[in-house]
């Protein structure tokens, strides 16, 4: 029997396929707004008598702060910080509590209410977990780290962060001897490097695959010397962290960076340090949910500054605030350039070896192009063996694509996707 | 006669309608950074209007832009010298070269340009535009004023200016003023010389020899006098016409 309905006039068909567009929309535009949180611990003290305090634990701690809670909704910063740290972060130590089990937990339960109001209203919470400090070994082969009123170990770490957390995502960053067992529970160490990074990545797989949302960077290194740098007054690897954070490590010049961005700009900057003690060896890796989730992404509507190094200005360079904070340090190809973000309403110097020049990001959002700025001669100073190991090696190499590739492809990885140039279509 | 010749010479060197007076400028293809192409695109057809609307540039379409750039056999590399920089704006065949990157950072959408001379100098300009598009034009033809007001100065540029009609004009009419002066001229000579050699062609005798005597006269006074009007209206027509074109000189 021959169907009675009129077929649909043609001119109603670009109505309803437009109607279908928008009803689609939704559901393509799908990817939920992503709300950072960050918890950062840092602590110069050891629970070991054996261990030295650390004299830059402290400082690390403030830089993260600065650098991710403009970024972030609620940004918990556990440290006592050392007169010389308060003189150069003024009024941070009021933002400040004592890095203790109880009031870790108690961050913990604030920021796991925040991100659930988050993910009730259909937001993506990201958690930064951050420790830098002393970590130790115990007898078990168990990692820990030290807080000021006992261990906090690797089974607190998977019971009380990871798996209680509704956070989409966490970034778990430690800069602590010994870290990579405060994450991993089994396995010694080979000395080799090359060994190293095998046996972790098999190790690391049977621990972290039960939170694929979980990301990982640490530091491998046993080495105490090799941890902090006076020239910086930091610990060398967080301080190449937060430099990729900052945008150095932006390969593609996507505005994100990725886990293979990162270890690839730490791969560069490490590069050149022949002297064993100056060696970093890190471990990362990242979300097994999603391996391109962006650790940061400068295209997200945040509180901080922007300076534009563009093409033609290449080398080791690094940039110091008024204070004499040590922000970033970067080796950049002269053919590419890159974005560094940076706290605004604050005074800075851009340096390379001799030179320097001056300027100020004016305002939340505003972008400085370091082309335009005038450039004067000025000297810098190290001292000792090591100081002097840093001071020539570290950010030798220069880091670009032609590392990158080469670097990311040598360890398998999954490369991000390569800028192809300006739009050349008519 | 005249007035024809004088039109026909002025039409020659009228400009053609199609031309564009300023300095001819070559807008790059936007670079980004975190941001994608389409969105880089629609701010840089913004900053293209902006440009296009300035007084004194003449912007090369972006569909000849890019052809050029296509027809380049090696990947194009940044320059960082200014020999570089200005050999490309001469294979660009442009007097100006701007080269330009958006960048999508904090949320809001930032360009930055930089103005290449010919001579490979650099000056560069950073400001915001609003993320919908519709305000970005503005702000665009507001920033990029300045810049271009502060660019090289002028003797040293070379100007398409086109040559203006009237000088020409003034030329041509004095130098047909000045032919017809001495043609003039020639032929109140030849009436003179043969008015003082015998009876100037003049037959007869008495008073109508006479008449046809002091006709000759009267005809070779009445050239001779037009030849010295023709030739200093030539003259100073010329002159002026000179003067004019020399002015009206790039």
């Amino acid at each position: 029997m021959p169907s009675t309905r009129a077929p649909l006039p043609l001119f109603r068909w670009p109505w309803l396929l437009l109607l279908g567009l928008a009803l689609a929309r939704p559901a393509l535009a799908a990817e939920p707004e992503r709300v950072s949180y960050a918890l950062i611990i840092a602590n110069n003290s050891s629970l070991d008598p054996k261990q030295a305090p650390l004299r830059y634990a402290d400082d690390d701690g403030a830089r993260y702060y600065e650098l991710l809670a403009p970024q972030s909704r609620e940004t918990v910063l556990l440290s006592v910080l050392d007169a010389e740290t308060q003189a150069r972060h003024p009024g941070l130590a009021a933002k400040t509590q004592p890095p203790t089990r109880a009031t870790l937990k108690q961050s913990l339960s604030r920021l796991s209410a925040l991100m659930k109001e988050d993910k009730e209203a259909g937001k993506a919470p990201v958690l930064y977990f951050i420790f830098t400090g002393h970590g130790q070994r115990g007898a078990a082969g168990e990692g820990s780290v030290s807080l000021l009123d006992g261990p906090f170990s690797r089974t607190d770490l998977y019971t009380q962060v990871l798996a209680p957390s509704p956070a989409s995502f966490i970034h778990l960053i430690v800069d602590a001897c010994d870290s990579y067992f405060f994450v991993n529970s089994r396995g010694s160490l080979p000395i080799g490097p090359a060994q190293t990074a095998a046996v972790t990545q098999r190790l690391a797989s049977r621990e972290l695959d039960r939170f694929p949302q979980v990301g990982v960077v640490l530091s491998t290194s046993s080495a105490q010397e090799s941890h902090e740098w006076s020239a910086i007054s930091a610990g060398v690897f967080s301080h190449q962290v937060r430099s990729a954070l900052a945008g150095a490590a932006d390969v593609n010049g996507d505005g994100r960076v990725e886990y293979s961005e990162l270890i690839a700009f730490i791969a560069a900057a490490s590069q050149g340090v022949e002297d064993v003690r100056g060696k970093l060896d890190i471990f990362a890796r990242p979300p097994a949910l999603d391996r391109s989730v962006p650790l940061t992404d400068l295209g997200r509507h945040t509180g901080l500054g922007y300076l534009l190094v563009p093409e033609g200005l290449g080398g080791r360079m690094w940039v110091e605030d008024t204070r004499g904070v040590r922000v970033a340090d970067f080796h950049k190809e002269r053919e590419r350039p890159m974005v560094l973000a940076l706290a605004p309403e604050r005074g800075y110097y851009l340096r390379t070896e001799g030179r320097e020049t001056r300027l100020t990001v004016p305002r939340a959002g505003a972008v400085v192009d370091a082309g335009g700025l005038t450039w004067s001669t000025s000297a810098v100073a190290s001292r000792g063996s090591v100081e002097e190991a840093f001071r020539e090696k570290l950010f030798s190499v220069a880091f670009g694509p032609r590392f990158y590739s080469g670097y990311v492809a040598s360890q398998g990885q999954t490369p991000v996707l390569m800028d192809d140039g300006p739009d050349l279509s008519p | 006669m005249l007035l024809s010749l004088a039109l026909v010479l002025g039409l020659g060197t009228l400009p053609r309608a199609a031309a564009c007076e300023g300095e001819r400028l070559v807008l790059m293809p936007f670079d980004a950074v975190a941001l994608s192409r389409a969105e880089a695109r629609s701010t840089e057809e913004a900053v293209r209007r902006a440009l296009a609307r300035t007084p004194g540039v003449c912007l090369e379409p972006r569909s000849e832009t890019v052809a050029r750039l296509r027809a380049r056999e090696a990947p194009r590399e940044a320059c960082t010298e200014a020999d570089c920089r200005a050999s490309e704006v001469k294979l660009l065949g442009a007097r100006w070269l701007v080269r330009a990157r958006v960048l999508g950072l904090g949320g809001e959408r930032t360009v930055t340009l930089v103005l290449v001379g010919a001579d490979g100098r650099e000056a560069r300009i950073t400001f915001q535009v609003p993320v919908l598009e519709a305000n970005s034009e503005e702000a665009a033809r507001k920033a990029f004023a300045p810049l271009w007001e502060g660019r090289a100065p002028r003797r040293a540029v070379q100007v398409d200016k086109p040559l203006r009609p009237w000088p020409v004009v003034l030329l041509g009419t004095g130098a047909v003023a000045l032919a017809a002066g001495v043609g003039f001229g020639m032929a109140a000579r030849s009436t003179e010389k043969r008015l003082s050699q015998g009876t100037g062609g003049c037959t007869g005798e008495g008073e109508e020899f006479r008449r046809c005597f002091a006709n000759g006269l009267q005809r070779g006074e009445q050239q001779s006098h037009l030849a010295t009007g023709l030739l200093g209206a030539g003259a100073v027509l010329g002159a002026g016409g000179a003067v004019f074109l020399i002015w009206e000189l790039p």
